[in-house]
């Protein structure tokens, strides 16, 4: 919001709109500490400023290669993967009206991750790579992993939607219908895996392990397109998200298309967290928890929360690497197994504080 | 002036509007009364397109509102629905929210500046940075209505607007909407259950009964007849200090 613009906004107004867009910069700002810290870190030590030259182009041989081809396309998988995880939890939140959404909870990962399955096993987008368990599977055709993965996760959107209009539902009875559809499409992906090889079996199970490390630059810039659109997406959304928080009839008359901006939004969710989904497999609870956390500094104001969310998310998912990668040295933990760690007791927190049973 | 032409509005087969038609003078508060299930709320809903009503027209000084495209409608049409959702809001976002369909990138400084008036005509200065879930039901409704002039309508449509108050609370609510109808040369259709409420501050009144208008005029259409009518038990209207009054006697209800 352009300070100008709030000239007759009373002074606590006005401290009140500098203390959100602070809190932001202060998580953008967490963000660049902690890339750098993760950057810094790992079996090869590097210092600060040989990880600075090195970015701007003055390192040598061996350290561009950690810096550029090892950890900075990780470090930048975990923002960008964190940034559409988040958003598309905080829009499904928003347009469900439900507390407890997110792709992971709704089964939208889950069926994106099917879709993906079905794209390198039976497309063969995909194949298992022989040197390293880092490099465990190497997307061919980022296209037809990303279609698949999209028309995987928008199945159980699509369901979700449907219910949702048709049956009043409870955001926890909502919750239970996503944990029939994850079981539905953990059950396709199990029969997929049934009928293929040794090779592709085990491509697929360290896929859906969850791993920031096996993007290289041109799906690093497929993520980037995809979270640039998408953020504008929301953004521009923002004032109708916030008029849906008033409730549906309220939003009509205040002149939001409802239906279509719900419809809109969660496909637009659900390809984002699938994009996510098709390039680092499923990493659960970011889209959760990321706009929960970051609710109790900007509150429900989408203005604010949407971009609070977003550098929330890539927070979380890089603090969650760098502990994966750090805290076993120099294994590397699945990073999907370190946000359920953190993931699954701030869910249980949120059903006891009752934000699904009402 | 606004004019409803027989709006007529069904769920599947059962009607639940059926020709209504009436007119309203801007700067009049007109109370829609009736049983419950009488069609009220619908046909607030349906006048406002938050139902779609299966024929009829609404019309704003010539121009049948229906056919408007949704932003333009909320620009001359505010509702406050009968339940509000109460979100992590301040008072002040809330009210911001009635400038959504005039805002385009972000709010603008005459946005702000009319928030700030809508604030200061319902009094709520002092709760600008309150949330909404610290207010109290009357706060709350007087929230909702700073929000619903910040959309500087021709024609406010409220919903059961005191359901939830004191009587305290109620009179004030209700003293403030007259006032707002008034001042700001606004429509106002207000459904209501409560008789001397209405009596007190309405300027017309319009009985719904299975649907259709079962009466619609000024005060000389509350007679203990009508009411009688329309509620299906005994009343007493009296006159108190030049205001009616209306007491109901329900003597001829089997209670069982």
């Amino acid at each position: 919001m352009a300070d100008n613009a709030l000239i007759h906004a009373s002074d606590g107004y006005k401290k009140y709109i500098r203390h959100k867009k602070l809190v932001i910069l202060c998580v953008i700002a967490l963000c660049i500490v902690t890339a750098l810290f993760s950057l810094c870190s790992g079996s090869s030590g590097l210092s600060l400023s040989e990880v600075i030259k090195c970015l701007i182009g003055q390192g040598d041989k061996m350290s561009n290669s950690i810096v550029l081809k090892i950890r900075l396309p990780r470090i930048m998988t975990a923002i960008l993967a964190g940034i559409l995880l988040a958003l598309s939890g905080s829009v499904m939140q928003s347009v469900l009206r439900n507390p407890l959404a997110s792709a992971s909870t709704l089964g939208v990962s889950q069926g994106a991750s099917f879709g993906a399955t079905i794209g390198i096993i039976c497309f063969g987008a995909g194949i298992q790579g022989t040197v390293s368990s880092a490099s465990a599977i190497t997307i061919y055709n980022p296209t037809v992993v990303v279609i698949c993965a999209f028309v995987g996760g928008i199945i159980p959107a699509v369901i979700i939607l449907l219910l949702s209009r048709y049956k009043t539902m409870k955001p926890s009875s909502m919750v239970l219908v996503g944990v029939a559809l994850s079981s539905l499409f953990n059950g396709g992906t199990t029969l997929v895996q049934y009928f293929a090889d040794d090779v592709q079996v085990s491509a697929v199970v360290f896929w859906t392990f969850g791993d920031l490390g096996r993007t290289n630059w041109n799906e690093i810039g497929i993520l980037a397109i995809t979270a640039v659109i998408m953020a504008v997406f929301f953004i521009i959304n923002r004032w109708n998200y916030n008029a849906m928080e008033s409730g549906m009839e309220t939003a009509k008359s205040l002149g939001v298309n409802v239906d279509s901006v719900m419809v809109i939004s969660m496909l637009a969710a659900s390809f984002a967290a699938s994009v996510a989904v098709a390039f680092v497999g499923i990493i659960s609870f970011v889209g959760l928890i990321a706009p929960h956390m970051i609710r109790r500094f900007v509150g429900n104001d989408y203005r604010y929360l949407l971009p609070a969310s977003a550098f929330m998310g890539a927070l979380l998912l890089l603090i969650s690497d760098t502990f994966g990668r750090l805290i076993v040295a120099p294994v590397i933990l699945p990073i999907g197994a370190i946000t359920s760690f953190l993931g699954a007791p701030i869910f249980l927190y949120l059903l006891f504080k009752g934000v699904g049973t009402k | 002036m606004i004019s409803v032409k027989n709006l007529s509005f069904s769920y599947g087969q059962k009607k639940i509007l059926d020709d209504i038609s009436f007119e309203i003078e801007q700067g009049t508060c007109m109370a829609v009364l009736g049983n419950n299930g009488a069609g009220k709320s619908t046909m607030i809903k349906c006048m406002n397109k938050i139902l779609s009503p299966k024929e009829g027209a609404v019309y704003i000084n010539g121009t049948d509102i229906l056919k408007m495209d949704i932003v333009t409608l909320a620009k001359n049409m505010a509702y406050v629905a009968q339940k509000n959702e109460i979100s992590k809001y301040t008072v002040y976002d809330a009210v911001l929210l009635g400038r959504k369909p005039y805002i385009k990138w972000d709010a603008s400084e005459n946005d702000h500046k009319i928030v700030k008036e809508a604030i200061k005509s319902m009094e709520l200065e002092k709760y600008e940075l309150r949330y909404l879930d610290e207010l109290s039901g009357g706060e709350m409704q007087k929230v909702m209505l700073a929000r619903a002039l910040a959309q500087e309508p021709k024609m406010l449509l409220l919903d059961e607007p005191t359901s939830s108050l004191d009587p305290r609370n109620q009179y004030s609510v209700m003293r403030r909407i007259c006032r707002i109808s008034k001042e700001e040369n606004i429509a106002v259709v207000v459904v209501i259950h409560d008789l001397n409420l209405a009596m007190r501050y309405c300027d017309k009144f319009m009985f719904l009964k299975n649907g259709k208008i079962f009466a619609c005029g000024g005060q000389e259409i509350m007679t203990k007849e009508c009411l009688e009518a329309v509620y299906e038990m005994s009343f007493d209207v009296l006159d108190y200090n030049g205001t009616k009054i209306s007491i109901p006697c329900p003597s001829n209800i089997d209670w069982k």
